[in-house]
């Protein structure tokens, strides 16, 4: 049989009936959606040890869009040693906080200590690596919002004697602030910590607490049906990013195709939601959690000052957000004479050389960021 | 409502079924219906700007070809004008509010008036307009019969320029004469409009200025019917990003009852399927990697623009063929044939055979209404080129209000003239007729590139920036524009491999030659590269804004 003919009608079926023709068609194109459904689940599985950081790319692609649930529930195993290091990291209750340093270290004369994500984290390391006489206390969540560093702060602030506290604002994690938990705001690959959603009364702040405060919590309602139940009850009514069909664990997640299908729900999902609070034009002065955010700023800057540190506030603009977080914040930081860093004239956010592949700054950027932070430390404090 | 949207897909789901159940009449009635909510979508004040363009062109059309109007062809659009000013500017919808579980709608009647002049003043001004020409129409009809047509021309394309220009231009006339100024050093204090421009107005305005052109030249019968016309205008598939059709195509298929063939059916799916597959697979992939060389304020390699410039050559032409597709599909599926709008363009030698295969209803439109009434090529070769020039350099305007989009189109009028100077010399005689086809379609695609450039660009300096990397900073090969998304790295080269089949066979419908299980695995492999796509950050499509 000439190869051509595999392919190509020969002109005895070309006389098929047009309507027979289609429902072959049809029936082959289903068949064949099957088979690569099973092909890709195939070639592509995710990794289902917890402890694997590194999965491949395409099993990665593949698997952005399970329900929250199901991802969460294969990160954490019955340990800690067993569980992902996404599911350990940004509890707010945990020991690890106690292994951190309370004091400068031998040789040092500063300790500072930063409150925010892997932004911070590494304008913090660019610091103590232009001077070495600082010690770093390090507090951070995954892509953490204000909401999540201000609770940690508040939380530490009688755990040490730090001379600097740093409070990290991440301008693509503000919108998270209408959230409690990093399952909903980031669901391709959710950290399952939580943290308090706040909300104003009287001009003061007043928190809404997760159910689940750590990953001890976490793990035993995973095995008790209605803890998990009242807790995803609690992130749909205080959750704004919460949706059942992007949380919920069912059969739909043993199908590629179709979790390719929700990836896109939920990216269209939360871009509605972001769409409200964020535009290219910038945050959107409306949203209730806009005075919120100057509140969390204007506490930490008194707070700090009554325990005789200097704060500063980082503001992190990162790609696709300009100058929009200083915008939103200049004035009450100027108005209340609170110490800041904004990258957006250091390392601007429209600049794509100063971004590495994963969206962080580079080193260089760092770098620079860092020493603005180093001059105002050297500004205001005294140092032997 | 953009195609690639749910809302739009149920919104095309009722409107099918819809159509199957009703009657012919009352099918046009039911799309026209649904066409003004596909666009109301968008803002429902651009609807009081279609319905005046039409209800003008209506009129005038009938001036121009019968020399009166019947008192139905006077009260439709007079009375479509009056309630699309009150409904759509005036009125004031917020105070409308509807809730669906439980179903509550509630009024508040104190708010749905506006108490300022300013909200009344458009339908005031409607009414005194409409009143102004019911009262000159006697003195129309008493026209002689060589001028009234003339008369009528004019005001139609007067008050459509008027329109485009108003919404479209007025800004950019007005920052360009103000930048001039104050090279000179003057400070002009000149007031800017604060107005949207409307979704598509390029598109609906050439089509309504092409029909009062065609019954003008007797190539064309005025419809009687105002909602035909209407419907011809204002058809929901080809409204904001075309085809810009003819009425000599369309309104003969509005206007007789249709049937639908299952051949038809089929094909429409098909091009739905193909036109997302480039949208949503291609187009929004490559769009990140394009802006973020494009919309950068660091430095970029040459590499960079290269690649970025190729992208976009890639996301240009999917986006807006993959609409095209997609508009030729729904239609299809409604049983009505649009014209082909792209033809293969980048497998052109020629700068004239591009324009043959790149949004032909565009440049046809412009060979027949502009190029030709120029004089065309009856008027020595000088004329020649002064037209080509002065067509390309419109129709690059058309595209937009910005400098770049002349500079594209002037670009666009040199290479058509020198291809026409040239066309009787060939630089590869010595190459085999294989070769020559390929090394001209590659010079050709590199120029199209280039044209690109010019066109995407954000400004000038950015145009004169990234030509200077072009020719100064050759072997620079540091990368800095991020990947396209899978989809767009598996979309792209089946798309070539897909154009560069159909060009082999020549005829679009080359894939039906395979047989049920080889076309049943091709379109599960599209619907997989879309899906792959769907979580790609939507785009708008870039032709809405033209």
């Amino acid at each position: 049989m000439h190869l051509n003919n595999l392919f190509i009608f020969n002109s005895k079926s070309k006389s098929l009936h047009p309507i027979a023709n289609a429902i072959k068609t049809a029936f082959w194109f289903i068949i064949f959606l099957i088979i690569l459904d099973v092909t890709f689940n195939l070639l592509f599985p995710y990794p289902s040890d917890p402890l694997n950081v590194s999965p491949p790319q395409m099993s990665l692609f593949f698997d952005y869009g399970r329900s929250v649930e199901a991802k969460v529930q294969r990160q954490i195993g019955p340990t800690d040693e067993t569980s992902s290091p996404l599911s350990k990291a940004g509890w707010l209750i945990s020991d690890e906080i106690n292994t951190l340093p309370t004091h400068p270290a031998p040789g040092s004369n500063l300790l500072l200590a930063t409150y925010g994500m892997s932004f911070s984290n590494q304008v913090s390391e660019a610091v103590q690596a232009i001077d070495p006489r600082i010690t770093l206390r390090l507090v951070a969540g995954p892509g953490s919002p204000p909401n999540f560093t201000f609770t940690a702060y508040k939380l530490d602030r009688q755990k040490h004697n730090a001379d600097v506290v740093m409070l990290g604002i991440l301008a693509s994690s503000v919108r998270a602030m209408d959230s409690i938990s990093g399952m909903n705001w980031g669901p391709e690959v959710p950290a399952p910590y939580t943290f308090p959603k706040y909300y104003l009364k009287d001009d003061k702040l007043q928190a809404i607490w997760a159910e689940i405060k750590s990953l001890e919590e976490l793990r035993l309602a995973l095995y008790d049906r209605k803890k998990w139940k009242d807790f995803v009850t609690q992130m749909s009514i205080n959750d704004r990013f919460f949706n059942s069909f992007i949380f919920t664990h069912n059969f739909l997640d043993y199908s590629a195709l179709i979790r390719l299908i929700r990836r896109g729900w939920q990216q269209t999902y939360l871009s509605e939601i972001t769409a409200q609070i964020h535009t290219t034009k910038g945050f959107n002065p409306t949203w209730d959690q806009i005075p919120v955010l100057k509140s969390i700023i204007m506490e930490f800057n008194n707070t700090a000052r009554l325990d005789g540190r200097l704060p500063i506030v980082l503001l992190f603009n990162d790609r696709k957000y300009g100058d929009h977080l200083f915008k939103i914040l200049q004035v009450t930081l100027e108005k209340e004479n609170i110490p800041y860093v904004s990258t957006h004239n250091i390392v601007p956010a429209n600049n794509l050389k100063n971004f590495l592949g994963d969206g962080h700054f580079t080193k260089e950027a760092n770098s620079k960021i860092a020493s603005e932070v180093l001059k105002i430390i050297n500004q205001n404090l005294v140092r032997n | 409502m953009i195609f690639n949207s749910i809302e739009f897909l149920i919104f095309f789901c009722i409107i099918y079924l819809l159509y199957r159940l009703l009657p012919f009449r009352w099918q046009n009635r039911m799309l026209l219906v649904a066409s003004y909510i596909f666009y109301g979508w968008w803002d429902r004040r651009f609807l009081f700007l279609i319905i005046l363009s039409t209800s003008f062109d209506f009129a005038t059309a009938l001036m121009i070809g019968k020399g009166k109007l019947t008192n139905d062809q006077r009260i439709y659009p007079s009375v479509a004008v009056i309630l699309a000013a009150l409904f759509f500017i005036t009125l004031n919808w917020e105070a409308v509010t509807v809730q669906f579980r439980p179903f509550n709608l509630s009024v508040q009647w104190q708010q749905i008036l506006p108490y300022e002049l300013s909200g009344w003043s458009i339908f005031i001004a409607s009414l005194l307009v409409v009143i102004l020409i019911n009262a000159l129409y006697p003195r129309l009809t008493t026209l002689n019969e060589n001028i009234r047509p003339k008369i009528c021309l004019s005001l139609s394309l007067f008050t459509n320029l008027a329109l485009l220009g108003f919404f479209k231009y007025f800004n950019f006339f007005i920052g360009s004469i103000s930048s001039m100024m104050q090279s000179w050093g003057i400070q002009p204090d000149f007031v800017y409009l604060q107005v949207i421009l409307p979704v598509g107005i390029s598109f609906y305005t050439f089509q309504s200025m092409s029909y009062t052109i065609d019954v003008y030249r007797k190539q064309l019968e005025p419809t009687v019917h105002f909602f035909d016309f209407a419907l011809l205008i204002s058809f929901f598939p080809q409204l904001v990003a075309g085809p810009i059709e003819r009425a000599t195509n369309l309104l003969p298929q509005l206007t007789k009852p249709r049937h639908l063939k299952f051949e038809q059916s089929t094909r429409g799916l098909f091009l739905i399927l193909f036109g997302l597959f480039k949208k949503i697979a291609i187009a929004d992939s490559v769009a990140k990697s394009v802006n973020a060389i494009y919309n950068t304020q660091g430095s970029v390699s040459w590499l960079d623009i290269v690649l970025a410039t190729i992208l976009f050559t890639a996301q240009i032409y999917c986006d807006f063929a993959g609409y095209t597709d997609i508009a030729r599909g729904v239609a299809k599926l409604l049983g009505i044939e649009l014209m082909v709008n792209f033809n293969l363009p980048y497998f052109s030698k020629t700068a004239s055979e591009f324009w043959q295969r790149w949004h032909i209803s565009l440049s046809s439109w412009l060979r027949d209404y502009l190029y030709i009434p120029l004089g065309g090529n009856r008027k020595g070769d000088f004329r020649t080129y002064q037209n080509l020039m002065i067509t390309m350099i419109l129709g690059g305007l058309w595209h937009g209000a910005a400098w770049n989009f002349v500079f594209w189109g002037l670009y666009q009028g040199i290479l058509l003239c020198i291809y026409r100077f040239l066309e009787k010399k060939s630089f590869l005689k010595n190459f085999s007729q294989f070769w020559q086809s390929i090394l001209a379609t590659l010079f050709f695609f590199v120029l199209t590139c280039y044209g690109w450039l010019l066109f995407r660009a954000n400004s000038l300096e950015q145009v004169a920036n990234f030509t200077k990397i072009l020719l100064t900073d050759f072997g620079n090969f540091s990368l800095s524009m991020p990947k396209p998304s899978l989809s767009g790295l598996v979309g792209l080269p089946l798309l070539i491999i897909y154009e560069v089949l159909e060009y082999q066979f020549q005829d679009v419908h080359f894939y039906l030659r395979f047989r049920p299980f080889v076309r049943g695995a091709f379109y599960a492999v599209l619907t997989t590269i879309i899906l792959m796509g769907v979580s790609n950050a939507p785009e708008q499509f870039i032709y809405f804004q033209f």
